[in-house]
């Protein structure tokens, strides 16, 4: 009776299943969930035509409160006037299509049940590492654009590698060069540093949409009636979480990356 | 030594991370409490940052969740 209420799965493996191929290109599970997000997409920027000031409507209003909520809690964070104008419409981009990425195979409805030669058929977006680490690695390499254009590229060389300070401060006295050889060091850190970030803010996200997805699975094969309900609620709030945790550390990184 | 069982030994080490996580969320959600406790006002402000806080705490954790799956 009681293996009734079991749904016993395979255990849900790190990278992504292959669905079929198309010529030599895989077709994973997750790009079936990426179409998905892009008709979500595509379907907001069709409705937004259709906004307006005066008797605004239900949907309307609620999608003005979410981007509200996002860019308020951005322009905290940059604080600066001058650098949000140039930091808000890419993190609240970026906020706002994770937020739906996480959420859609939670949201709608009767979608993880669909399988294709007993592989699921959708996968959350973000359960992929690629997507991941390839959202990390573009913003990162965004601040670093921002960073020379804002202090010009041999200015940016130099916060790395710090000849010039070097050379300054021996003008001036022994000590405060041996001080900023110190400093040259910490500058040679920096450019560790700039990996690290991508690696850590990548597995961040992933990590936590895939120990969901995993906790839910492992709750599915105890028992499958009500007890995944709290795992799915904690689940949805983490996706909730992460996805405004990666919009700020990424607006808190640009905005260092700009100079005043 | 068979390589199997060196898996299993280097997947219980990792789990050692956790063992930090929890005192650190700890200690954090404590201090966030206490600050509310003394400045009620502050809570609605004070609780979405405590959650942001935890979650990056957490993020360790979660680094070891993905490493004891990649071994």
């Amino acid at each position: 009776m009681i293996d009734l209420l079991r749904v016993p799965g395979n255990p849900l493996t790190i990278q992504s299943e292959i669905l079929g191929t198309i010529g030599q290109f895989p077709i994973r599970n997750t790009e079936t969930t990426a179409v998905l997000d892009w008709i979500f997409f595509i379907f907001l920027m069709l409705s937004a035509r259709n906004f307006r000031m005066q008797n605004p409507g239900r949907f309307q209003i609620a999608v003005e409160m979410i981007l509200t909520i996002i860019t308020g809690l951005i322009n905290q964070i940059v604080g600066d006037e001058k650098k949000s104008k140039k930091i808000v419409p890419v993190v609240t981009t970026l906020t706002l299509f994770l937020l739906v990425s996480n959420l859609i195979t939670m949201l709608v409805p009767f979608i993880s049940g669909f399988t294709y030669n007993s592989v699921p058929l959708f996968r959350t977006h973000t359960n992929d590492f690629n997507t991941t680490v390839a959202l990390s690695f573009s913003m990162i390499f965004l601040g670093q654009v921002y960073s020379v254009q804002s202090e010009g590229v041999l200015d940016h060389i130099f916060k790395y590698f710090q000849i010039k300070q070097v050379i300054l401060a021996f003008r001036k006295s022994v000590k405060q060069g041996l001080l900023a050889i110190i400093n040259a060091f910490v500058g040679l850190l920096d450019i560790v540093s700039e990996f690290a970030k991508v690696i850590s803010l990548s597995l961040r996200l992933f990590g936590n949409i895939f120990a969901g997805e995993l906790l839910i699975g492992v709750f599915m094969s105890m028992l499958a009636v009500g007890l995944p309900i709290p795992i799915m609620i904690l689940s949805l709030l983490s996706g909730v979480i992460q996805s405004i945790v990666f919009g700020s550390i990424v607006a808190s990184n640009l905005s260092v990356s700009i100079s005043d | 030594m068979d390589p199997e069982s060196a898996r299993y030994i280097a997947k219980s080490i990792i789990v050692l991370a956790m063992l930090a996580t929890a005192p650190a969320e700890a200690s954090l959600v404590r201090a966030a409490f206490e600050a509310i406790g003394r400045n009620p006002k502050l809570e609605n402000t004070l609780f979405s940052k405590a959650i942001i806080a935890v979650a990056l705490v957490e993020s360790t954790a979660i680094y070891a969740l993905v490493a004891f799956f990649t071994i």
